[in-house]
């Protein structure tokens, strides 16, 4: 995947503050997906990020792209050191009684040099400002070309220490661009940089879904004239046809070992949720009704399916085991309850639900069966869980186009995010991954 | 007018007061018209004989032309071989295709509407898929794809199973009146493919709907 050179723009809006800000610009020629932040959490942690050593030799500014991320959570708000005549990299440089008066609490700091081998190394610290002691730190040795994700990765390591629940912005996305005369499935890191198309076909394109271990993504394509379930590799970008049998194929769920999927298919009549192994074989069918049944998605457990049926007049979603079997019914709020998606601890799930003509993310918890409705949009669709649970990214519409937007899951953090290019849907958020 | 009349009647009555001595000159007037007339009729009906029969020989030459393009264009025929795959572009139309064209025919309707989160054929739509479902069992060469599409409201893959479940609903139909399984396809484009680009309720209407596509005739 080439990279590609994005701006950003970003205005935070800190709830009760009413403030509004222009924040920092990075490295700019084109914008591929911009993001906006429309809410804050109401009690932001404090940090200050001081401009690396040395960072100005590389086109990413690590400490801008590590600020950036960490603001765009919504639960941090930038304390500035602008007042500083330079800039300390090490503990013992820090004038501390300075920083005290100044209200600065979290500190971040740190050095890039250059190896002979064209590697660089990067070095962090975070740093209690009251107690004037290190509260964790890091170093990498890195290809100069990966600063942008080595940056993702301290605030990542600073999220994590500072909120308790892991980061993900070294994550990914991808989401569907409608172009002029085509589509495009596109993938792009998590703060909407380094955006560019695996995909593209002027037939539509839906439904994409991140394989577990993020190596392959399973959609429906239409290039065929009719929808189909394709598999393609991340990496290789070799794609291949999982589910071609007659009627739909569509809605594919990886589970969670990465070695079956769920999808809908239309073979038998009405369109039924089946399961096959990821090579195509074992297809079996889980659902047995004479209404529509699809959407399923796995627990993160791998034991059960939420899924969408209308077998009982309206679309509602149930839950079934995932060896097949009876399905029980989870929503009876409203007659119009779809597209359910369990989070990534498995105690709720995100689901659209109807609202007097407006189709709106909502969240359910699945023991207490509490919903809570977290967006006001006209037409929000397909929602999305970040892999640590705290955000919904959403398709909604903005001024009749198609944009991103993100929730938290408590409802007090909105972002949005456009793409220049296209109207932008169907979006899916992928897996944490494993330490490089 | 009245006044010519008038005029007429004066000078007839002129006439009337010299008749006696006018008979002779005038009854020779008579014979001498009555030649030219009866002269001027044969002459008339020689003319039409040849007119006739010049239109005759056009059209006898045309015929000719004709069967003689037709000779040439079989004889073209006879040598070309088709190539495979090649455009059908240049192919006449048939009776059946004019009839699924002409925007005066009923064949040329090709839209099901349906109300939201709705697959049944609303019985205002039963004569339109009993002609098409005749149509296809009077014209065993054609066959049909149908296209089932949704207002953009809602789930995707929702959207997608209802659209299929339109068309399939109406393949169903045409089944049953008699048509061949095998020469109809199915096919869900759930919200994907808008007709209307609005969000109102008029535009979303125009959306929910099954379209009839012959894709010998269309495209």
């Amino acid at each position: 995947m080439s990279e590609k050179p994005i701006s950003w723009m970003r205005r935070s809006l800190i709830q009760g503050a009413g403030a509004s800000a222009a924040l920092a610009l990075t490295p700019a020629s084109r914008a591929a997906l911009t993001i906006e932040i429309v809410g804050g959490s109401g009690r932001e942690i404090p940090i200050t990020v001081l401009p690396f050593v040395n960072q100005d030799r590389h086109a990413d500014r690590v400490s801008e792209i590590v600020l950036a991320d960490l603001l765009r959570s919504g639960l941090f708000r930038e304390k500035s050191a602008g007042w500083m005549p330079r800039f300390p990299s090490e503990p013992e440089e820090v004038d501390w009684f300075n920083f005290g008066n100044r209200g600065v609490e979290n500190l971040v700091m740190g050095i890039i040099a250059e190896r002979p081998d064209g590697r660089v190394a990067v070095r962090f610290r975070l740093m209690d400002a009251f107690k004037k002691t290190q509260r964790i730190g890091f170093s990498y040795m890195v290809p100069a070309s990966q600063l942008r994700g080595t940056a993702h990765r301290i605030a990542d390591t600073i999220y994590e220490e500072l909120t308790g629940e892991a980061g993900v912005f070294s994550t990914r996305i991808c989401y569907v661009v409608r172009a002029r005369d085509r589509f495009e499935l596109h993938v792009a890191d998590a703060d909407g940089a380094n955006a560019d198309f695996i995909f593209a076909h002027p037939e539509p394109i839906v439904s994409p879904a991140w394989s577990p271990d993020g190596s392959r993504i399973a959609y429906v394509s239409f290039e065929r004239r009719k929808p189909m379930v394709f598999v393609h590799s991340v990496a290789d970008a070799s794609r291949r046809v999982l589910a071609n049998f007659d009627g739909a194929n569509s809605s594919p769920a990886w589970a969670p070992d990465g070695d079956r999927l769920s999808l809908t298919l239309s073979r038998d009549g009405v369109a039924q949720v089946y399961t096959m192994r990821a090579d195509g074989s074992e297809l079996a069918r889980l659902t047995n009704s004479s209404g529509i049944d699809t959407e399923a998605h796995w627990s993160p457990d791998g034991r059960s399916l939420l899924f969408t049926s209308d077998r009982g007049g309206s679309p509602q979603i149930y839950r079934m085991s995932a060896s097949g079997g009876g399905a029980e019914r989870i929503t009876f709020e409203g007659n119009y309850n779809v597209t359910p998606r369990w989070s990534p601890d498995g105690r709720s799930f995100c689901f659209i639900q109807r609202n007097s003509g407006r189709y709106n993310v909502a969240i359910q918890d699945v023991g207490s069966r509490n919903a809570q409705l977290l967006t006001d949009g006209r037409n929000d669709s397909s929602p999305t869980f970040s892999p640590n649970g705290r955000m919904i990214l959403y398709a909604s519409e903005l001024n009749g186009r198609g944009i991103l937007a993100a929730v938290s899951r408590d409802g007090r953090i909105k972002q949005r995010l456009s793409d220049s290019s296209g109207s932008v849907r169907e979006p899916a958020w992928g897996p944490m991954l494993k330490p490089r | 007018m009245i006044k010519r009349i008038l005029l007429l009647s004066m000078l007839a009555l002129l006439a009337a007061g010299c008749a006696n001595q006018d008979i002779k000159e005038q009854s020779k007037a008579n014979v001498e018209q009555r030649d030219l007339l009866e002269a001027q009729r044969k002459k008339e009906a020689e003319e039409r004989r040849v007119a006739a029969a010049q239109r005759e020989q056009e059209e006898l030459n045309r015929r000719l032309r004709e069967e003689e393009e037709r000779r040439r264009r079989e004889q073209a025929a006879a040598e070309v071989k088709p190539l495979p795959g090649g455009s059908e572009s240049g192919r006449p139309l048939t009776d059946a295709a004019t009839q699924l064209r002409d925007p005066s025919s009923p064949l040329s309707k090709r839209s099901i509407f349906y109300d939201f989160d709705k697959f049944e054929i609303a019985g205002e739509y039963r004569d339109l898929v009993d002609l098409h479902a005749r149509f296809l069992i009077d014209n065993p060469k054609y066959n049909l794809r149908i296209e089932g599409h949704c207002d953009d409201r809602g789930s995707t893959e929702y959207n997608l199973a209802l659209g299929q479940r339109r068309a399939d609903g109406v393949k169903r139909a045409m089944v049953l009146l008699g048509v061949p399984a095998g020469r109809i396809e199915a096919v869900s484009y759930g919200e994907e493919k808008p007709k209307a680009l609005g969000k109102d309720e008029d535009s979303y209407a125009e959306n929910r709907r099954s379209d009839l596509i012959y894709p010998d005739v269309d495209k």
